[in-house]
């Protein structure tokens, strides 16, 4: 190994790089340089031949440094010179100059040696850093044998690479079965690792192109004449704003990974003919001007190899459009003379970032504006690039003919999974060093799979971008270092308002979730069990997050706790009694049930549901009184309960994923108390009550099947009434004590006079409330009013009337 | 690392310097935007024209003076730019010759220096 090729050339580029030689250079350079000037004076001013002769000496010197000095600056960017194939048949050989530096520094015949010696070199510090390897992780493996020849044997059977690199090298060596249990002890698997590695690989070799002369990337500007053949555009450069010359960093570096492609069919699609103007639709968040930028960049530095190279790319101010123009007919004639202007100056794009906000803006009038752009969109010398939403472009553009035509269109969607990491890879290094905090790869891995399943109200990657940003500042506040994954699942909580950890406390009200539901709810014992275990599969992450959390049909009579059931679940599960989205379907009964459900414009009537799951999108949607919805609502929601997505009329993807889903019912309750008082257990008669909704057209076999349980609901009995009784005046008990301080107490005689006054086999613990509140509330204010008692005093109550 | 030293100068080494000085020189012709002011050359300032509709006999004659002035401003100022971007690509061509031609004899220049030195100091 030590004696191989490329081994012996690293360590020349390594002698070369000692700060000894270093000095030595610059010597040489400067006597060099003095040489030079002395001869140069020599031409004017005769000096001595002594002198003449020293100075034409220090000259080789002068040679040898930068000749050698270019030769090792090729050698260092390109590892394969002078590779013969005899050589290669070396594995040795194979490994870049970066790897060679490993070597030299694994001093013993240990795996642990081998990593170590990993961790000691730059390049690949800080990467085993970002997986959480530190020197510590490799003791253990220091007693771990592992020979020069065992390290050939591994390399020869690596993929076939004429050059291997370090990253690829480190790649290799974590093939090795005891470094795989290594990284799965860390949270990590093979696929990360390899995107990982994959994006250090791709900067190292990008930063090598920067470093290496710029002949593959020669890029032109223009120049100092490029405006000249151009008219003056006065109100242009009073509407619009230039770009940056700084993007020339997005055209050549900044990867945009999957998404180049769509980069790439931007000058595509404008190239094409009559395809001038063209639209990237996008949630808001998906980088489309990301996307743009990549464009721009390449159009004004002469990359795109088409006619639009050179073009003058404009940014419109569309608020400053607005600001300048006093009325509609103002904002035209302004609209119209900043057209007419480009169109003289030729070769111009126009980009109009959320152009939705000049299309729907009031002040010039939709079908106004919307014209006037269709009239100046075929003009063959300006072409337009606008951004907008998917939702606006469904709402303003598709239903405008005129318009539609003008525009191409290229959806911009969210970036593959795969391109997540190295997205959030690439901008950690500038986030870190402003926050000086330090992200594992565990940490990013854990935002990504939680921003994905539980915020839904951005696109990625703005969503984690945003998360990044976000957690690197609170880690920052509390002088945090390290960013680990709980760091993670606290923000995502606040930001998603759902609890994430399951700590010890939750533990315990999780897997006692039955009893913690029977707190509220009496009687039911076997729909309690079976909604408990359904919330438990699904709280210990064996639900794929492609469904609903849970989606149940309670069926049974009113007032047997259907609703109460619901609410308990909305505070245990998700922490408040507020993540109850109810909605009552007697009000989406009609032919414009679906409409007002789900909304069909964003402003004027976005949808009762769309508007509460996006501000709520973890809690308990509860569609009461479900077999009134009319048929359209109940077909539209098979999709939900399917994949737990809905789309609007208007485009938005609404997301239920993190949804419990209840529908009650009280279809089949007089089945359902015949065959209670004929004393037929529930399992019983369930499968006939089924079949009976079916027969009677009030539900499809297809939705009945979709729920993750149907789940009937007994009428209560006296003595669970009782419980009912007991449970409420608990509450009641509560509220007076906190209102007024009052510690109330209710004779027994009393509360026996309220379970009978309040059974009510029709009504079932509906019945009772009216009671309580009737009766029992109304002797507590009579009381009160008499006795006027004082906090901290009891009152007693003994008696209804 | 001596031999691989020598292939590279008279092999990439060789061909990355002229990569390098055409390299220069095409940076150069950019920043004087040769290109774009020869296409442009006899075109008016600044693409300044005027124009009108059944505008009398005197004021189309003021109009065509105006927009030739504006031509005539356009070829003398492109001339101008276009003159000193080639004498500079001239100078710069020369000097980057000088380079190549330097580059072939620099391992040669190593050796013969010295003896070079030696033989004005004893002669």
């Amino acid at each position: 190994m030590k004696k191989s090729f490329q081994f012996g050339r690293a360590r020349f580029i390594r002698l070369w790089d000692s700060s000894f030689v270093t000095i030595f250079r610059y010597l040489f350079i400067t006597l060099g340089l003095a040489s030079l000037l002395l001869l140069v004076i020599n031409s004017f001013i005769t000096i001595t031949g002594a002198v003449g002769a020293i100075a034409i000496f220090l000259l080789a010197p002068l040679f040898v440094a930068e000749s050698v000095n270019l030769f090792v600056s090729y050698l260092r960017h390109h590892p394969g010179f002078m590779l013969a194939e005899g050589l290669l048949a070396n594995p040795f050989n194979r490994l870049d100059f970066e790897a060679q530096n490993v070597l030299a520094k694994w001093r013993d015949q240990t795996l642990g040696g081998l990593l170590t010696a990993f961790a000691q070199v730059d390049e690949t510090k800080i990467i085993l850093l970002r997986l959480g390897l530190s020197e510590g992780h490799f003791t253990p493996l220091q007693n771990q044998p592992f020979t020069e020849a065992a390290l050939k044997q591994l390399l020869t059977a690596a993929p076939p690479k004429k050059i291997i690199s370090i990253h690829q090298f480190l790649d290799i060596i974590f093939s090795l079965p005891v470094l795989q249990r290594l990284l799965a002890e860390n949270e990590l698997d093979e696929v990360t690792l390899n995107q990982v590695l994959g994006f250090y690989d791709a900067q190292h070799q990008l930063r090598y192109q920067q470093k290496a002369f710029w002949l593959n990337h020669t890029t032109r500007t223009g120049g100092i004449g490029k405006d000249w053949a151009v008219s003056y555009t006065q109100i242009t450069d009073s509407l619009t704003t230039t770009v940056p010359p700084s993007v020339r960093q997005r055209a050549l570096i900044w990867p945009l990974f999957s998404r180049q492609k769509l980069a790439d069919q931007i000058s595509q699609n404008l190239n094409k003919g009559g395809g001038q103007n063209l639209l990237l639709v996008g949630e808001p968040g998906s980088g489309k001007q990301e996307i743009f930028l990549n464009f721009a960049a390449k159009v004004m530095f002469y990359q795109t190899k088409t006619a639009l190279d050179g073009a003058t790319v404009r940014i419109l101010d569309v608020q400053q459009l607005l600001a300048q123009a006093s009325s509609s007919s103002a904002s035209q004639q302004l609209l119209d003379a900043l057209f007419a202007e480009l169109s003289r100056a030729g070769n111009v794009i126009l980009s109009i970032n959320q152009i939705d906000q000049l299309l729907s803006s009031g002040q010039l009038g939709e079908a106004d504006v919307s014209n006037v752009l269709a009239a100046h969109l075929q003009n063959q010398r300006v072409h337009i690039i606008g951004t907008m939403t998917p939702e606006n472009y469904t709402k303003i553009v598709k239903p405008n003919a005129g318009l539609a035509e003008q525009f191409s269109v290229l959806e911009v969607s969210a970036p593959m999974e795969t391109d997540l990491l190295p997205i959030l890879l690439s901008h950690l290094n500038q986030l870190e060093n402003r926050y000086n905090v330090f992200f594992t790869i565990e940490a990013l891995s854990e935002l990504i799979k939680l921003a994905a399943r539980y915020v839904k109200d951005q696109a990625s990657p703005l969503r984690e971008l945003d998360l990044l940003e976000t957690i690197a500042a609170a880690n920052h506040a509390h002088n945090k270092l390290l960013v680990m994954p709980e760091d993670v699942e606290v923000a995502i909580e606040q930001k998603a308002q759902v609890p994430l950890q399951v700590k010890a406390t939750e533990q315990k009200t999780l897997l006692n979730l039955e009893a913690e539901l029977h707190k509220r709810v009496i009687g039911q014992n076997r729909a309690i069990k079976l909604v408990s275990d359904a919330l438990l599969r699904a709280r210990a992450g064996l639900s794929t997050g492609n469904r609903p959390v849970g989606t149940f049909l309670f069926l049974g009579p009113t007032g047997v706790g259907k609703t109460e059931t619901a609410k308990a679940l909305a505070a245990i599960y998700f922490g408040s009694d507020k993540k109850l989205i109810r909605l009552d379907m007697t009000e989406y009964a009609d032919a414009a049930g679906l409409q007002k459900l789900l909304g069909t414009d964003p402003t004027t009537l976005p949808g009762a549901l769309t508007v509460m799951i996006q501000e709520n999108p973890s809690a308990v949607v509860l569609f009461d009184e479900f077999e009134k919805a009319a048929p359209a609502v109940k077909n539209v929601l098979l999709q939900l309960l399917d994949e737990g997505r809905l789309t609007t009329n208007y485009g938005k993807v609404l997301d239920f994923t993190n949804a419990i889903i209840i529908a009650t019912s009280n279809a089949g309750s007089d089945y359902i108390k015949t065959q209670i008082e004929n004393k037929t257990p529930i399992e019983g008669f369930e499968k006939p009550l089924i079949d009976k909704l079916i027969a009677d057209k009030t539900f499809s076999p297809e939705l009945l099947n979709r729920f993750d349980g149907t789940i009937v609901f007994a009428p209560l009995s006296p003595s669970e009434i009782t419980q009912v009784v007991g449970l409420q005046i608990t509450l009641l008990q509560a509220q007076v004590k906190k209102d007024k301080g009052i510690d109330l107490q209710i004779a027994p005689a009393v509360l026996q006079q309220l379970a009978l006054k309040g059974y009510d086999p029709v009504f079932g613990a509906r019945a009772l409330e009216r009671v309580i509140k009737n009766d029992l509330e109304t002797a507590i204010a009579k009381q009160i009013i008499t006795e006027d008692p004082k906090p901290g005093s009891v009152l007693t109550i003994n008696t209804l009337s | 690392m001596l031999t691989g030293y020598f292939y590279w100068w008279y092999g990439e080494g060789y061909k990355q310097s002229w990569q390098v000085a055409a390299a220069v020189l095409y940076e150069v012709a950019d920043f004087f935007s040769l290109e774009i002011l020869v296409k442009s050359w006899f075109a008016p300032w600044k693409n300044d024209v005027l124009s009108a509709q059944n505008a009398a006999l005197s004021d189309t004659v003021k109009l065509w003076e105006q927009n030739l002035a504006s031509r005539f401003i356009g070829i003398v100022l492109r001339s101008i730019v276009i003159f000193v971007a080639v004498i500079s690509l001239a100078f710069l061509t020369i000097l980057l010759g000088v380079g190549l031609v330097l580059w072939s004899v620099v391992p040669a220049l190593i050796f013969i220096l010295p003896v070079l030195a030696v033989w004005i100091v004893t002669r």
